[in-house]
C-alpha cells in the first residue's frame, strides 16, 4: 500500500520551536531580575522571618496551575493573542477583551520598565565595575550616571528603538537574537554563581569593601552601612510563615510570567508540545536557578550582610546604588575578564522583558484591531518589511512614554502593576478555565487536552488551583509593604482599577461605534479562533 | 467566487504589472504538457503559486479584482513569505520567494522562467522535499520525470549543497521506485520510470557536494534533517 500519511493541505512551518518557545519564557520570566529584586527587597528587614527559599517555592507551586492552564489553552487554541482568545471562547467577548486590555496595557507600561532595568542596573554597574578593576574614577562616574532617571531613560530609549527596529525586520530575527543572548547570558550566570560558592562572609565582606573603597572612599564600607542603619539594621528572627508568604510578591514578579509563548500561539510549531513543555518547563527551570543563585549568594554574603546592604539608602554611604547579586560576585574577583563575564552577561538579563513585551502588545493590538476594535491601520502591514509597522511603533512609542514616567515619577516605581495583572487578567483566565470543558464542550473534547482525573476535566481542576494561587498572590501584594499596593495609601489601587475598569468602556465604546457604521463586531468574536 | 482557474490567478497578477509561477498538482499536469498517462492524472482542488516579494502589491491588487477574500490573520502573520486566499472553496496558496516546507527552497528567482509554471526541475524539488510522501506526491514525482523535461543540473545543484535535502529527495525516489508498479499500473511506464528514476540518482551521486554537505554527513539521521510542516490554520476574513 503506498499510502503512508494522510496530508490534508500544502502546510505550514512555523517560525517558533519548541527550544525558542522554552527560552522566550525563560527569559520573561528572567532568573537575574528576579535574584536581585529578591535580594534587593527581600532581607532588607520588611519581612522579618522570611524564608527566600520557601517563598520561592511557595510561589513556584501557588503559579504553577496558572501557567499549566495557559499551557493547555493555548494547546487547546493555538493563536496568538493569549486571554483574549480564552476568555472569549470560555466565558464572553466582554470578559476576553478586558482581560487583554488589562494585560495589554500593563505591557506598554513593562515595556518602559525592563528599558529602564539596562542602565539603572545592567550598564551602571558593569561600568562601576570597570571602574573599580582598571582603576579608572571616571568610568565609575559614568556608571552613576546610567543610574540617573535621565541616564535611565535615555539608554532605555534606544534600547526601545532598537527592539522596535528588529520586530520590523521579523520575529524569526529576533528569535535568533534571543537565544544568542540567552546563552551568553547563562554562561554568565553559571560564572557568577560559582564565583559566590566559592566564598563565605568571612572573606566576602573584606573583598566587598576594598572594591567599594573605590568609590566611597571608606575603608570599612560595610560598617559605615551598619552604623547608617542604627536601630534599623538587620538582623535575622526566627521564621514567619506569614511574611515569607507575603515576601512571594518578588519572587513572583518573575515566576508569575511562563506564560510569555500565549500570545505568540498562532507562531509556534507543534503547539500542543512546544507550549506544554514550555510554560511550565519554563517555570521549574527559572525556579531552580532562582534557588540555586540565592543558596550561593546567601552562602557568600550571609543574611545579615543582604538585609543590611538592601535596607541602607546608597547614597547615605556614598554607594550612588545599591550593587545587586551580580555586582557583589564581581567584586569577589580580581580577573578582569571574570568581571566583564559577569557584568556583560548581567545586562544581557535585564531587559529581557523588554522584547517580548512589545511582541505580547502589538499581537494583541493586531487581535483586535482584525475584530474592529482598534482602527483597522493597526493590523496594517508594511509592503517592504511586511511587518505590522504601526502596532509596533504605536507600542514602542507608548513604552518609552511609560519608561520616562517610570524614570522619574518614583509612584511608578513599583510592583504594582503585576496586581493589576492578577486581579484583572489571571484570576479572569483560571475563572475560564474553569467553564471551558462546559461552556465549550465541543470544543474541549476535540482538544488534545481533554483530559480527567476522576470525571473531572484537569482544566477546570486547574482552574480552581490557578484562582486558589492568584488569589493568594493577591493577598500578598495587598500586604506587602514594599508593593506599591496597600488600602492606606491607595494612589495604585485606583491606577490598577482604572486600567481595568476602562477596558469595559472601551469596549462598549468601539461596539457603538462600529454599530453606527453598521458594523456588529459580535460577528468578529464568533470567529474567535477561527479553525 | 468559485470556478476560479490557474490562470485566471495568474492572469490577475500579471495584469497587475507583476510575475508569479503555478506549482502543485496543477503546474505538474501543464508541465507534462496535457500528456499525463491515465494512471497518474490526479485532481487538485487548490491552486499554489510562487511570487517575487517585490510583487506583493500586485498580488493584493490581482486577488481583489478577482474578489478572493484573504486569510487576514493568517497573512498578518505569516506574510513575509505565505499568504492564502479563498475563492469560494478554492483556496490559493502563495509562496512568497521562500518554499519552506519539509527543506526549503529559494524560488524567487525561478518565477517568470517559464509562462505560467516553475521549471520542472523545481516543481520536481517541492516534491522530492516531502519527508513523508503521499501517493499524490509519488504520482507528481512520476509525472514529471516521465512527462517532462527535467533541468538535472538544477537538482544536482540543490542537493549537492545540503545533505538533509539529499537524504529527503534520495529517500523519496527510492520510495516512488519500490511502489512503481502499483502507482504505473502498466508494465511499460513502469520499466520506463524506473529507469528514468535510476538515471536521476545516478546523476545525483555524481555531483559535486558542497563541504557544508558532506559535515553535515558526518552526524547524519542521528539529528534530524527536516522540518515537519503543520496544517496551516487559515479562513477567510
Amino acid at each position: 500500500m503506498s499510502v503512508n500519511f494522510a496530508r490534508k493541505a500544502t502546510g505550514l512551518v512555523r517560525q517558533a520551536g519548541a527550544k525558542d518557545v522554552f527560552v522566550y519564557n525563560v527569559n520573561f520570566i528572567n532568573i537575574a531580575i528576579g535574584v536581585a529584586f529578591m535580594f534587593l527587597f527581600m532581607p532588607n528587614g520588611s519581612y522579618p522571618g522570611e524564608n527566600i527559599y520557601l517563598s520561592t517555592i511557595l510561589c513556584t507551586l501557588f503559579v504553577l496551575p496558572t501557567s499549566l492552564v495557559y499551557a493547555m489553552f493555548a494547546s487547546a487554541m493555538p493563536r496568538s493573542g493569549g486571554e483574549y482568545v480564552y476568555v472569549s471562547r470560555a466565558m464572553s467577548p466582554l470578559f476576553g477583551f478586558v482581560a487583554s486590555w488589562n494585560y495589554t496595557i500593563w505591557c506598554f507600561f513593562y515595556i518602559g520598565v525592563p528599558a529602564a532595568f539596562l542602565g539603572k542596573y545592567g550598564i551602571s554597574a558593569l561600568f562601576r565595575e570597570l571602574g573599580v578593576n582598571l582603576g579608572s574614577p571616571a568610568m565609575t562616574t559614568y556608571g552613576d550616571w546610567f543610574n540617573t532617571p535621565f541616564g535611565t531613560a535615555m539608554t532605555g530609549s534606544i534600547l526601545i528603538i532598537a527592539f522596535a527596529a528588529v520586530f520590523i525586520f521579523g520575529v524569526s530575527l529576533y528569535m535568533k537574537i534571543q537565544n544568542f543572548t540567552f546563552v551568553l547570558a547563562s554562561i554568565g550566570l553559571a560564572f557568577t554563581a560559582l564565583v559566590l560558592f566559592h566564598h563565605t562572609p568571612a572573606d566576602a565582606v573584606t573583598h566587598f569593601n576594598s572594591y567599594a573603597n573605590q568609590f566611597t572612599g571608606s575603608k570599612d564600607t560595610y560598617s559605615d552601612i551598619v552604623k547608617n542603619l542604627g536601630s534599623g539594621a538587620v538582623t535575622e528572627v526566627p521564621f514567619n510563615l506569614k511574611q515569607t508568604l507575603i515576601s512571594m510578591t518578588w519572587p513572583f514578579t518573575v515566576l508569575g510570567f511562563s506564560i510569555a509563548s500565549a500570545y505568540i500561539g498562532g507562531e509556534i510549531k507543534g503547539a500542543n508540545r512546544s507550549q506544554l513543555i514550555g510554560m511550565p518547563g519554563s517555570l521549574l527551570y527559572s525556579a531552580f536557578w532562582l534557588l540555586l543563585v540565592s543558596f550561593v549568594t546567601l552562602h557568600a554574603f550571609g543574611y545579615d550582610f543582604l538585609g543590611n546592604l538592601g535596607a541602607v539608602n546608597p547614597t547615605a554611604v556614598k554607594l550612588a546604588f545599591t550593587p545587586t547579586f551580580s555586582e557583589l560576585a564581581a567584586a569577589l574577583t580580581g580577573h578582569l575578564w571574570l568581571v566583564i563575564v559577569i557584568g556583560v552577561s548581567f545586562a544581557l538579563w535585564t531587559y529581557a522583558w523588554l522584547p517580548i513585551y512589545i511582541l505580547t502588545a502589538t499581537r494583541n493590538l493586531l487581535a483586535w484591531a482584525l475584530d474592529g476594535l482598534l482602527p483597522a491601520k493597526v493590523s496594517e502591514v508594511n509592503e517592504s518589511t511586511h511587518s505590522p509597522l504601526f502596532a509596533i511603533l504605536f507600542s514602542s512609542i507608548l513604552g518609552i512614554g511609560f519608561l520616562w514616567l517610570y524614570a522619574y515619577d518614583s509612584a511608578f516605581s513599583t510592583i504594582s502593576g503585576f496586581f493589576g495583572q492578577v486581579c484583572g487578567t489571571f484570576i479572569l483566565t483560571s475563572i475560564a478555565a474553569i467553564v471551558f470543558p462546559y461552556t465549550q464542550k465541543d470544543m474541549f473534547e476535540g482538544s488534545p487536552v481533554a483530559w480527567r482525573v476522576g470525571g473531572i476535566p484537569l482544566l477546570s481542576i486547574l482552574g480552581v488551583l490557578s484562582l486558589i494561587g492568584m488569589v493568594t498572590i493577591a493577598w500578598a501584594f495587598l500586604n506587602d509593604p514594599q508593593s506599591g499596593i496597600s488600602f492606606s495609601a491607595p494612589f495604585m489601587i485606583y491606577v490598577n482599577a482604572g486600567v481595568f475598569l476602562s477596558g469595559f468602556i472601551f469596549f462598549y465604546g468601539a461596539k457603538f461605534i462600529q454599530a453606527r457604521q453598521g458594523i456588529d463586531i459580535n460577528l468578529a468574536f464568533m470567529e474567535i479562533p477561527p479553525e | 467566487m468559485d470556478g476560479i482557474s490557474e490562470h485566471d490567478v495568474i492572469g490577475a497578477i500579471v495584469g497587475e504589472g507583476g510575475k508569479a509561477a503555478l506549482l502543485g498538482g496543477r503546474a505538474v499536469a501543464i508541465a507534462c504538457g496535457g500528456e499525463v498517462p491515465p494512471p497518474l492524472r490526479r485532481h487538485s482542488a487548490d491552486i499554489d503559486i510562487v511570487i517575487r516579494g517585490k510583487d506583493r502589491k500586485a498580488l493584493k491588487s490581482g486577488m481583489a479584482k478577482l474578489a478572493c477574500e484573504p486569510a487576514t490573520e493568517f497573512n498578518l502573520l505569516n506574510g513575509k513569505e505565505r499568504m492564502i486566499f479563498f475563492a469560494g472553496e478554492t483556496k490559493i496558496d502563495v509562496f512568497i520567494d521562500v518554499f519552506r516546507m519539509c527543506h526549503t527552497i529559494n524560488l524567487g528567482e525561478r518565477v517568470g522562467l517559464h509562462p505560467v509554471i516553475l521549471p520542472p526541475a523545481d516543481l520536481l524539488l517541492t516534491k522530492l522535499q516531502v519527508v513523508r510522501a503521499e501517493r499524490k506526491d509519488l504520482i507528481d514525482i512520476a509525472a514529471l520525470l516521465l512527462g517532462s523535461e527535467i533541468e538535472a543540473a538544477r537538482i544536482t545543484k540543490i542537493l549537492g549543497a545540503e545533505w538533509g535535502f539529499w537524504r529527503t529527495a534520495t529517500g523519496t525516489l527510492d520510495t516512488l521506485r519500490a511502489q512503481a508498479a502499483e502507482i504505473c499500473g502498466d508494465q511499460a511506464l513502469t520499466t520506463e520510470l524506473i529507469q528514468r528514476i535510476d538515471a536521476l540518482n545516478a546523476q545525483i551521486a555524481a555531483a559535486p557536494r558542497s563541504m557544508a554537505w558532506k559535515m553535515r554527513a558526518v552526524i547524519g539521521e542521528r539529528s534530524t534533517w527536516y522540518e515537519l510542516p503543520e496544517e496551516p490554520d487559515a479562513a477567510p476574513a
